[in-house]
């Protein structure tokens, strides 16, 4: 995982250093003397740059790119350029555009949080009780035993929703189902992704969300703008031709592009917030009520099947 | 209630009926869980494609406020860094719900053929009629008004902002658990009165009432009036004082770039050709340029104390009314769950 702290300002000071020519360490000595914020940096990176190991590595090393950026780095003709569009697509995800792509996850956590403590509340009033009645109860209830494997069941069910998501991510079509929940934050969020992949030269992963991103767009464009844009050679500049990229002195502003994405984002979340937010917090309340009421609901489930 | 229950669980294990075993349970519990997410999820998922399918539908006359604002802010920035205003509409438009998307595509096109920005946006239903016409006298008075106009369209009423932050979430909130409450009412509420009829026990009265009313299609009619109501409460606040805001933001800007009385007069198609006289036809209350800014001033401030009224009533009063039908729910469902279990003791 990327240390995403403080990534932006090493980088864009190592594109300065690289821009001037000079050696890593000395020209990071140079400016973090001016500058706070780079001196913790400068104590973590400087051994390594002095030592000559490949940037590529020592960046790697203490999490300032992630695994792919690590060729886009070693095969940089352009080293200033390269590390000034990493730079650009250092600031995070936010984490609840994250919680929303992730709502099946999300909402199984919620519910499952809410019977937690209803059950743990119940437990520690009345497990006594419980046990007098002499009734099976419901899972989590009656022992601490029950309500840890509560506990792993919760998990062992968010995790399986979470490797399904995945599972269903890889196969290509099928994965548009996972697009129709909250569909403008997800395109939002494939716009913010796609940003953020081009500017850090990700190919691979650029072309991924220019794919998700292009299919939760399409229909909002008419047909003669739809060919024109895919009849461009690549992502950039299809982006460029919607005027989604700005531009400056004819090439990409990856910073501007990156924060206009990111805006977006936030209108996207903001929006569907007013909807999801109140919604996890019913669940969580039903969550709890239903740890609290477990075992008064299965004697009237019992009732109920009995007669 | 609590002191029937080692009864009532003697006699259920003496007929064997509550020891399933713990996979069993287990099993109960996944299925369960992963049901209600489902539920939740397909919930969600039906509401989108519902609210994407019934919007053009509710919003055909006029786009709702959100979306001219969006155009607006477009065509603002575009026109304030000197770019065609029409491929900022195109890159607009892919922020845009079909079928305003296209809409701002066919106003691109028809920029480039000649056609005014106002009438060509009045033509596809993206800005009101009144708008229209405030964007047609920018056009005439020229300089920096059509800037002004486009800015006044793309910026919120005042207070709206305040409102929505404070309102929002409550009523967001409230219509979850109305949601919640109705479910309850409609799927949850039958079983018992079932289980009354089987055991031959009567139900609480409140229990009645409660499923008296769901049965009957008034109420479900009377639950959709309410929603639409409050749908277009909450559009036509969007848009109020649209026109006068822009109206005098026009003048102020006209006024400032010294165009004379009588061309804003024509502009705006007023006959009283002073400055007083076109205030007082746009309605507002001042004399000079000055006093019309004092005025919209005072206007921007009492709309942010009126929103922050509203936003404090609203957070106080909604819960307070949302507790009544919690109230009445539970004390039909707990109400009839103790007399099954006095009417279960009685028997046994």
């Amino acid at each position: 995982m990327i240390d995403r702290r403080g990534r932006g300002e090493v980088l864009h000071a190592l594109a300065l250093v690289a821009g001037d020519g000079e050696p890593l360490d000395r020209g990071l000595a140079g400016l973090a003397a001016g500058d706070p914020l780079l001196e913790p940096w400068l104590r973590r990176l400087a051994p390594d740059l002095a030592a000559g190991r490949p940037l590529e590595q020592v960046l790697r090393r203490h999490r300032l790119i992630g695994r792919d950026e690590v060729a886009v780095v070693a095969a940089s003709t352009d080293l200033p350029a390269t590390l000034r569009r990493l730079a650009a697509a250092s600031p995070a995800v936010p984490l609840r555009a994250r919680a929303l792509r992730w709502l099946p996850v999300t909402l199984t956590v919620t519910l499952g949080v809410g019977t937690l403590v209803g059950s743990a509340l119940l437990n520690l009033a009345a497990t006594q009780p419980m046990h007098d009645l002499n009734i099976r109860l419901p899972v989590g209830h009656g022992s601490t035993g029950s309500w840890l494997a509560l506990v792993v069941l919760i998990a062992a069910v968010a995790a399986a929703l979470a490797g399904s998501m995945v599972a269903l991510d890889a196969i290509p079509g099928v994965r548009r189902l996972l697009h129709l929940w909250c569909p403008e934050v997800q395109r939002s969020l494939a716009l913010a992704e796609l940003v953020r992949a081009l500017a850090s030269q990700r190919r691979a992963a650029a072309l991924r969300h220019w794919r998700t991103w292009w299919f939760l767009t399409r229909w909002r464009l008419p047909y003669q703008l739809r060919n024109a844009t895919v009849a461009e050679p690549d992502a950039e500049q299809r982006l460029a031709a919607l005027g989604v990229l700005p531009l400056r002195h004819g090439a990409p502003d990856w910073e501007a592009a990156v924060a206009t994405a990111d805006a977006r984002l936030a209108g996207a979340v903001g929006a569907a917030s007013m909807l999801i937010g109140p919604l996890l917090w019913g669940c969580l309340l039903c969550g709890f009520f239903y740890g609290v009421m477990g075992p008064l609901l299965t004697i009237v489930e019992q009732l109920n099947g009995g007669f | 209630m609590l002191d029937l229950l080692p009864i009532l669980c003697q006699q259920l294990n003496a007929d064997g009926t509550l020891s399933s075993p713990q996979a069993r349970q287990i099993g109960i519990t996944v299925k369960g869980l992963v049901s209600t997410v489902g539920i939740i999820l397909g919930g969600v998922i039906a509401l989108h494609i519902l609210w994407a399918a019934l919007r053009p539908f509710l919003f055909w006359q006029v786009a709702p406020p959100g979306i001219t604002r969006w155009v607006a802010r477009a065509l603002a920035e575009a026109l304030r860094q000197g770019r065609d205003p029409g491929e900022a509409l195109r890159t607009a438009a892919i922020g845009l719900p079909v079928p305003w998307s296209y809409a701002a595509c066919d106003v691109a096109e028809a920029l480039q053929v000649g056609e005014t920005l106002p009438d060509a946006l009045l033509r596809r239903s993206l800005v009101r009629r009144d708008a229209a016409r405030i964007g047609s006298a920018a056009l005439r008075l020229g300089g920096g008004a059509p800037q002004r106009w486009l800015d006044d369209l793309a910026t919120l009423p005042p207070g709206h902002q305040r409102l929505r932050d404070g309102l929002a979430p409550v009523a967001a909130s409230a219509l979850i658990a109305l949601g919640i409450l109705g479910f309850i009412g409609i799927f949850i509420v039958p079983q018992f009165e079932q289980i009354c009829r089987d055991l031959a026990v009567a139900p609480s009265p409140t229990l009645i009432a409660i499923a008296t009313i769901s049965d009957s299609p008034w109420s479900k009619l009377a639950l959709v009036l309410l929603a639409l109501a409050g749908l277009w409460l909450a559009v036509a606040w969007g848009w109020r004082g649209l026109h006068r805001r822009s109206a005098a933001g026009l003048i102020a800007s006209a006024t400032a770039a010294g165009a004379s009385e009588g061309e804003i007069a024509s502009a705006l198609g007023v006959a009283d050709g002073s400055l007083a006289g076109i205030c007082r036809a746009c309605g507002w209350r001042a004399d000079d340029r000055d006093g019309l800014l004092r005025a919209m001033a005072a206007d921007t401030e009492a709309g942010e104390r009126r929103a922050a009224v509203l936003a404090t009533a609203a957070r106080i009063v909604l819960p307070l009314l949302l507790a009544v039908p919690v109230w009445l729910l539970a004390d039909a469902i707990f109400g009839t769950l103790v007399r099954l279990l006095v009417a279960l003791e009685a028997a046994g």
